[in-house]
Formats: C-alpha cells, sequence, structure tokens
C-alpha cells in the first residue's frame, strides 16, 4: 500500500462565470520516503490538488470525484474533527510565500510552539519551546533568533521557518507548493538541500509543487507533468525528462533556457491555455500541439503505457 | 562581436547611495549603497546581460541609464552625450532614445487604457506623426511582437490579455519610437517559462531584424546564456565579473559566479555537476567596509588580501574581466574603462 494515494480526483470552483473544473480524473501514488512532482504552468490546477490533499480548499472550491488515500484512509470522508487530526500531525504544507504565512505580529519561535501544543495538549509550553529549538537547529537557523519577529528574518529564514512549522509535528507527507520561488538561486539551493537531507532523515513522503522543471528534476524521484487541470505524463524523472512522450512535456523542456549543453534556440509553445469552464471535448493542448492531428480535436486522450511506470495521456503516441 | 564595435553606452565610476532616512529616536539612518565605482561599455547592437540576486543593485542600474534616477556619483553617456548633463529639449530627445520594459505587465501597464492608448502614448508625447499614421505605427509594433492581426487587440484593455500579452504590449509601447537602446528589467519573472521563451525571441528579434542595442537584466543565468553576448555579474553593487557570455557562463572566474553557477538545479545532475565549492558554510566575520565585498562568503579567499584591500578588475582572457586577487593581479584597473 502505497503512502499516499490520489485516485481519480476531480476538483471544481464555482465562480461568476459558471463551474471551473481546474483537475479532471488526476490519479498518482507516492511511497514512504519518495518524492513527487506535480510540474506545470499558472492554472494547471497543481496548487488545487496540493491544497485538496490538505483539506484547504476555499469555500468555492469542491472535490467532485475521487480519492485521497492516506495510508488507506479516505480522507476525502473523515469527520472535520479527525480532518484536523491529520493535518499537520500526518500530513504538512510548505506554502508558496514564506512571508505570508507567519503571523507577523508573534515571535516565530512562540508561532511554532503553539502548532505543536495544539496537537499535543498535554505538553508543557517550555517543552514546546525547547521542540522548537531543535527544529531550527534541524533546518538551520540560529538558536537566538527563536525570539524574532518574522519582519526581522531574511526571506530564506523566514523559508526555514515555514519548513520547520511544517516539520513540528512529524508528518509523514508533505506538501511543498514552489517553496522557493521567491528565493535567490543561492539560499534556494541551501533550502532545497536542507529538504533533501531532513527527507532522507525522516523518511516523509514529499509533494512537490512547482513551475520550474529543473528544481522537480533535482529533486524527486517521480514527476508527474500537469496541463489545464489533467496529468499529461507520469513516470520517473530520468523518463519523463530525458525520454519524454507527451508532446507539451516535449514542448516545456524546448522552452525552458538551460546553463549546461549546447546553447539551442528555445521553442516557445504557441498559443494560451483553454478555458476551463468549457474545456475542449478532446485533447485539452490540442490546440497549441506541433503533432496534433485532426481527431485530437474531438477525441478524449487515453493513458499509454510508455515503459514500465512511466505513461502518458495522448491519443498521438 | 563586442570590441570591434563602438560603445554606445559608457558608464563610468558610477555609484548611487540612498541615503537612510533617520527618526527621531534612532538618530541618522544607514545609507544603502546600491552601487559602487561601476564603470562598463555596452556596444552598438549587442544584447548586454546584467544578471545578480536580489538587492545586488541591477534594477537600480537600469533605471539611472534611463534617467528615472540620478547618479550619486559617477558618469554615464549615451552616443558620447553625458546624460546628467542633459535638460530640456535634449533630455526630451534622449527619452526618445532609450526606453525601458518594465518586470511586471500586470503593474506597468494602466487597466483603464487601451492596448492603442497605451502604445500610442510615446507618440503623442513626442509630437510624432498624426493620428492615422500613428494607428499604422502602433499595428506595426503589435505585430513584431507577435499581436497579430493587431486589429484583434488594439482596442482591447489589460484586463482581456494574458500576462504574455500585457509584456508584449509594453514592449510595443517602448519599440513604437524607434528606440536605439532598450532596457529590459526581469521581463519574464511573472510569466510561465512558454511565454518567457516567446518574450526572448521576441528580444532576439529585435535585435536581429531593427538593430535594437539591448540591456537585458535577470537574475537567471541560464536566461543571460540564452539571450546576451556578454555577461556582467554584480553582487552588492559591485561588478564582479564581465565576459562573453559562454565564457563567463562555462569558465566562471569569480568565486562569486562560481557558487551562483554551483547553485543552479541543473536537470537531475546535481550531484555531477562540476561544483567549484567556492560558497562558505558559515560567513567570516563581516569586514571592516574595506576589501572585496564577497569576502565574508568566499570560501577560496585569502585571509592576508582579499579582506584589506578591495580587488579591482583585471582582463583574464579576451574581454573576460574578473574583480579576484586569486586570478589575475587583481590590482591594474582596465586602462580603457578608467575614468575619463
Amino acid at each position: 500500500m502505497a503512502l499516499l494515494e490520489v485516485e481519480n480526483i476531480s476538483i471544481g470552483y464555482s465562480t461568476r462565470k459558471g463551474y471551473m473544473k481546474a483537475v479532471e480524473g488526476v490519479s498518482f501514488a507516492l511511497e514512504e520516503g519518495q518524492s513527487l512532482g506535480l510540474v506545470g504552468e499558472s492554472g494547471c490546477g497543481k496548487t488545487t490538488i496540493g491544497m485538496a490533499l490538505m483539506g484547504l480548499l476555499p469555500p468555492n472550491g469542491s472535490v467532485r470525484e475521487g480519492r485521497i488515500l492516506l495510508e488507506g484512509r479516505n480522507t476525502l470522508t473523515l469527520s472535520d474533527e479527525e480532518k484536523r487530526r491529520i493535518r499537520w500531525r500526518e500530513m504538512a504544507m510548505i506554502f508558496q510565500a514564506a512571508m505570508n504565512a507567519l503571523n507577523p505580529v508573534q515571535r516565530v519561535g512562540n508561532q511554532i510552539a503553539e502548532a505543536i501544543l495544539i496537537h499535543n495538549p498535554s505538553l508543557e509550553k517550555d517543552a514546546a519551546l525547547s521542540q522548537v529549538e531543535g527544529l531550527f537547529e534541524l533546518v538551520g537557523i540560529p538558536r537566538e533568533r527563536i525570539t524574532d519577529y518574522p519582519h526581522q528574518y531574511s526571506g530564506g529564514m523566514k523559508q526555514r521557518a515555514v519548513i520547520a512549522m511544517a516539520l513540528a509535528c512529524h508528518p509523514k507527507v508533505i506538501i511543498a507548493d514552489e517553496p522557493t520561488t521567491a528565493l535567490d538561486v543561492i539560499v534556494q539551493d541551501q533550502i532545497l538541500e536542507e529538504v533533501r537531507v531532513l527527507q532522507r532523515e525522516f523518511n516523509i513522503g514529499i509533494i512537490f509543487i512547482s513551475h520550474d522543471i529543473s528544481i522537480v528534476a533535482d529533486m524527486c524521484h517521480d514527476i508527474g507533468v500537469m496541463y489545464a487541470g489533467q496529468l499529461v505524463e507520469l513516470g520517473p524523472w530520468q523518463d519523463v525528462f530525458e525520454s519524454p512522450a507527451h508532446p507539451y512535456t516535449k514542448a516545456l523542456l524546448s522552452s525552458f533556457p538551460t546553463l549546461t549543453g549546447e546553447k539551442s534556440d528555445l521553442l516557445p509553445i504557441p498559443g494560451e491555455t483553454p478555458n476551463l469552464i468549457r474545456p475542449p471535448t478532446g485533447c485539452r493542448f490540442c490546440d497549441r500541439c506541433r503533432e496534433a492531428r485532426t481527431f485530437c480535436k474531438t477525441t478524449p486522450p487515453h493513458w499509454i503505457d510508455i515503459g514500465s511506470r512511466h505513461k502518458a495521456f495522448c491519443c498521438r503516441i | 562581436m563586442a570590441n570591434e564595435n563602438r560603445p554606445i553606452l559608457q558608464i563610468r565610476n558610477v555609484s548611487k547611495i540612498y541615503r537612510g532616512k533617520g527618526n527621531l529616536f534612532r538618530g541618522a539612518g544607514k545609507d544603502v549603497i546600491a552601487l559602487n565605482r561601476i564603470s562598463l561599455d555596452i556596444y552598438k547592437g549587442e544584447i548586454f546581460g546584467l544578471v545578480g540576486e536580489s538587492g545586488s543593485g541591477k534594477t537600480t542600474a537600469g533605471r539611472l541609464i534611463v534617467s528615472l534616477e540620478e547618479t550619486t556619483a559617477g558618469r554615464i553617456f549615451l552616443d558620447s552625450h553625458e546624460l546628467t548633463a542633459l535638460k530640456g529639449r535634449a533630455l526630451k530627445a534622449f527619452r526618445r532614445k532609450v526606453q525601458m520594459i518594465f518586470q511586471d505587465p500586470y503593474q506597468s501597464l494602466n487597466p483603464q487604457r487601451s492596448v492603442y492608448d497605451t502604445v500610442s502614448e510615446p507618440l503623442k508625447i513626442h509630437k510624432i506623426g498624426k493620428t492615422a499614421d500613428r494607428k499604422e505605427r502602433v499595428r506595426a509594433a503589435l505585430k513584431e511582437v507577435g499581436l497579430s492581426p493587431p486589429d484583434d487587440f488594439i482596442f482591447r484593455y489589460p484586463h482581456r490579455l494574458s500576462g504574455g500579452q500585457r509584456q508584449r504590449v509594453a514592449i510595443a509601447r517602448a519599440m513604437v519610437l524607434n528606440p536605439e537602446f532598450v532596457i529590459a528589467d526581469e521581463p519574464t519573472s511573472m510569466l510561465d517559462a512558454s511565454i518567457s521563451a516567446q518574450i526572448f525571441n521576441i528580444l532576439l528579434a529585435m535585435r536581429k531584424n531593427l538593430g535594437v542595442t539591448q540591456m537585458f537584466i535577470t537574475h537567471s543565468l541560464a536566461a543571460a546564456r540564452y539571450l546576451c553576448d556578454r555577461i556582467a555579474v554584480i553582487y552588492r553593487g559591485h561588478l564582479m565579473e564581465l565576459g562573453p557570455a559562454e565564457a563567463v557562463i562555462r569558465n566562471p572566474r569569480h568565486p562569486y559566479t562560481q557558487a551562483l553557477i554551483d547553485a543552479v538545479p541543473k536537470f537531475g545532475h546535481s550531484k555531477d555537476a562540476r561544483r567549484y565549492g567556492t560558497l562558505l558554510a558559515k560567513d567570516h566575520e563581516a569586514r571592516e567596509d574595506k576589501g572585496c565585498i564577497f569576502y565574508p562568503r568566499c570560501a577560496v579567499a585569502d585571509n592576508d588580501r582579499c579582506p584589506r584591500k578591495e580587488p579591482g578588475l583585471t582582463e583574464i582572457g579576451t574581454g573576460h574581466l574578473v574583480a579576484c586577487f586569486r586570478q589575475g593581479s587583481g590590482e591594474n584597473r582596465i586602462p580603457s574603462l578608467s575614468n575619463d
């Protein structure tokens, strides 16, 4: 049994313009101590999946169908009380903008201690604070900064504090949503290394959400590529990035400038992503696809096995 | 390609210091040195990359060049006219020749003005052409940036444009005056990869078709490698390394540039990619305001020299300059870039 299994999940938002199908029929599994990267461009549904996993969808969002199985239990059918217990204790999230995830008028150490106390009401506050000290050491924040306020932290330190908070209750799964997007490359590198070390040490399963394919390639064992609310390719990172099968994955890779290897022309993907209130009936990518045929417009794509664990969602292959 | 050409822009010993505001209780504020004695030349027809992290002063440099801000010290020449001396009509003429593309197209476009209003405004300000003529110029500029057919876009308002389309409108607005020099300040940092590539290719086409010289300001070495002929790396207001793009990326010589390259994710090859290891795990004690600006974080520093004296730029290869005592002598400033 996988640590986390997402089965055929569809998520939507009711908006003024109609019901937006943000995520459609996505399935994947995450094993203990492994990391799965969800990569795609803005609006592809990757953050929506993260929020649904955490049970933190906004009021206008809902899971329309599918199951989220955490060690076999469907988290979608749990009571609010049970959901609360799972959140942070078994599944934690590192949010996109660390600067907004911390309360500006509370000392950083206290905020994290509070999170620990909520989940272990029997603990003394001093004991919780000493746990925070341990966490700070783990993520590389000097101990004396525990009583600082968030504005006294640099961007990288705030991100480390948010990681410490995610680790506070020893979760089995962490969802990291663009954890380093606002950071400079050197700080990003240090934080990513920290995450790798912590993952190995505590055997945490990580869902890594990012628009940056080079980061997920560096961080993740498996990659899921998303486009317009659907998963279009899934597999081990070497398979997905070194022999991509789906035309969107190929296009994404060739629109990305690199530092190594021969310098080659970038091929942008023409056009724009489709409207998800009235998504196309056939393949959602076909209007921008170099390899599209006429039937792609009308025939919905299907999953094709490329390798033992590598598959793509396309009717051309 | 650079040296056989003449410089269109010359920056000489330019510094910019933002005076800190003190208050009643804290006394005098702390000054922030955004740029510290930067000298460089940009040649006609090239795309010059200015690479640095946040707070490095790269945006300040761009704003000084378009005269949105004034230098604290030093001089900037465009086509051998000194910028700081420009006033009135000469300044307006200069503004026509130099244009800027800003980072965030969600903020740089006025939401209450149509694409036509936005793109034609520079023509109005500079009193160029009659209405019909302006409309033609706007159409041509929109076509140039790939918003075609232009009539589909010309009367749209920004809320009906995607991020990539907005940035194209911003580029069209910069291009409508046929400028000689364009500064693009992180033009794709708000955009997705596939859309960024579109913008990069528009900038490349602008150079190829119209010969526009560009300064491309970015935090991404990979983007700079793709677009630029030459790259300058700045760190906390100091110029650390400058050279042909491929030389700086493949054979970086400054420990800071090496640290930057180490830090870039390399498509799952993080372990076997060459590690320079020039970044200290824990910073040295702070320097006493002299010496190399990178010394506190440098793992290969010479503990005698580096904390005491600031290294000057030394040429270590054709057009490849480094400000580091461990590369070349670090002593001789480049004669061609010295104070005029």
